[in-house]
């Protein structure tokens, strides 16, 4: 059973989120606090957090809310109705938005990806940590869940040939080795790491635990690392920017630290700032702190590299359709000024994100639900008899 | 509550206001299209919003309007029906949310003559959706319009 935490911004939705919720393998929690959604996410092993009818104040609202508490590892999903709220919940990092309205065997598809996802999180493997850091919380989730569930599990941690554990025992986390850094630092350094890919072994672990500190606790100091890399070096050390030594300027300028130099010979040997990361051992955000300035000084610069040109579309419209069926029922030919050039069909492209429709008798449109249809039908046939 | 929302284009102004004359409607104030009201019962209300080609609206509101549509009606005069052209802006929505909202097409006349479709193309409902009809309303006949409000919500 999947427990569903729904908040609800717009009545009008009530219904229907009910009745979609009504299957036996949702367990359902509708409510328009926001108080009682945290509240709810605190207490109960909740799968997924729906915001309906969402806009991006009550998601970013929510998700401190959420952070404040620690709750941060419930995937948060906004139920958007226009495209604006849509393209705003992407940019500020809530990958998982759907717009409405949809089919709902599109969206029972879509929900039941996303809770099969989340539940099978402990026992995924190959899974990436990140590409951006947007999606580093997946070790956390990870990490969370193995807690709720107290499991056992080995997670290991790989970039580029280097690799990390961590010893998970009946929830908690006993011990974290990556390279010659243990416990917190060695933590520290998996949950920063660009481009690393997480495989989680479920199994008995009997190592001793050299952690002091409860799981939670420990959670909240990897939220905190992973804010405080997000907001601080924004930047995303995308494929598209990689980062190489200006050959203008000299390596040997006496104002650089020794990091900044252990980086700048690391670069110019060919190593990129994902793996830099990596090899090096001091602290990530310490790291990333020296290659901001390195690259405020001009020392090092993006290389850029030439994406492909997108497709090009073509930018005439479909010709109008909506009569023209109605035309060919009542066998009416076409107006003079609506003759439309034959094109080759092969090259539009639709401006639908549906399947094309061939038949449109075979498409099921908006369902009302047989009992309101009776009752609408019961209340006309009322007001005619009482005409009568 | 659960609310039903329709949108109803009417070819010449007016129509609409003979077609639901029988109706106990309340106008809705503060709606961004001209909307009314119909309480079908307690927990069930019928949201009408009423337009026409002539009216100016934008695309941003009906853009709002369009994905939560449970029905589309189109009134029209059978004869101007056959030049009938809606604004582009309507067009374009009612194109893309076409295969998702039922229809009802309600041809106004005011006597029994019908235009006719072809023989061979004359089935019902043939290029129309599961859900969507035709009708022909008989203006000189007020039974007619009560008969149609029923026979749009039969399955």
């Amino acid at each position: 059973m999947y427990t569903i935490v729904v908040f609800l911004l717009n009545e009008k939705y009530r219904q229907e989120i009910t009745d979609y919720f009504r299957l036996p393998q949702f367990d359902l929690h509708l409510t328009t606090d926001e108080r009682e959604v945290v509240d709810i996410c605190g207490k109960e092993l909740v799968d997924i957090i729906l915001v309906w009818d969402a806009n991006i104040q009550a998601i970013q609202h929510l998700q401190a809310k959420l952070n404040k508490m620690q709750i941060e590892a419930i995937p948060l999903i906004p139920i958007v109705n226009d495209s604006e709220n849509f393209h705003a919940s992407i940019e500020a990092g809530t990958f998982n938005a759907i717009q409405i309205p949809m089919p709902r065997m599109e969206f029972t598809k879509i929900i039941t990806q996303l809770l099969e996802f989340e539940r099978d999180a402990s026992h995924q493997v190959n899974q990436k940590i990140a590409d951006d850091l947007t999606e580093a919380s997946n070790l956390i989730n990870s990490l969370h869940r193995l807690s709720k569930n107290r499991e056992s599990a080995l997670i290991t941690v790989t970039q580029t040939g280097h690799s990390g554990r961590i010893y998970v025992r009946e929830g908690k986390i006993v011990r974290a080795i990556f390279r010659v850094l243990e416990g917190m630092d060695a933590l520290n350094k998996m949950i920063g790491l660009y481009k690393a890919e997480m495989t989680i072994h479920v199994t008995e672990v009997v190592d001793e635990d050299q952690f002091k500190l409860e799981v939670p606790d420990i959670l909240v100091k990897l939220h905190q690392r992973l804010n405080e890399q997000r907001k601080n070096f924004g930047y995303h050390l995308s494929d598209s920017e990689i980062l190489v030594v200006n050959d203008e300027e000299s390596e040997e300028s006496p104002k650089l630290s020794d990091l900044q130099r252990q980086i700048m010979k690391l670069m110019a040997k060919g190593e990129t700032a994902y793996n830099i990361l990596t090899i090096l051992n001091q602290d990530n955000l310490d790291i990333l702190q020296a290659l901001k300035l390195l690259s405020e000084q001009n020392l090092i610069v993006p290389e850029r590299r030439q994406l492909p040109e997108p497709p090009k579309k073509i930018k005439e419209k479909p010709p109008r359709k909506f009569f023209d069926f109605f035309r060919k029922f009542f066998n009416l030919t076409p107006k003079s000024n609506e003759i439309i050039e034959e094109k080759n069909l092969e090259e539009f492209e639709p401006e639908l994100n549906q399947e094309p429709v061939l038949n449109s008798a075979e498409v099921v449109p908006n369902q009302i639900d047989t009992e309101i249809r009776q009752k609408i039908k019961s209340y006309f046939t009322g007001l005619h008899n009482a005409d009568s | 509550m659960q609310i039903l929302e329709i949108l109803v284009f009417e070819d010449k102004k007016g129509l609409f206001s003979e077609f639901s004359q029988f109706l106990p409607l309340e106008k809705v104030e503060q709606s961004h299209l001209p909307a009314f009201r119909l309480e079908i019962e307690r927990n069930l209300v019928l949201l009408i919003y009423c337009v026409d080609k002539d009216q100016k609206f934008s695309q941003e509101h009906l853009k709002n309007v369009f994905p939560h549509l449970s029905r589309f009606i189109l009134l029209s005069d059978q004869q101007n029906f056959l030049n009938l052209d809606l604004p582009d802006v309507f067009q374009d929505l009612y194109n893309e949310y076409d295969p998702y909202i039922a229809s009802t097409i309600v041809l106004a006349g005011d006597s029994g003559e019908r235009i006719q479709p072809v023989e061979s193309e004359g089935r019902p409902g043939y290029y129309l959706n599961k859900d969507s009809r035709l009708f022909f309303w008989n203006q000189n006949q007020p039974k007619d319009r009560n008969r149609i409000w029923q026979m749009m919500w039969e399955e």
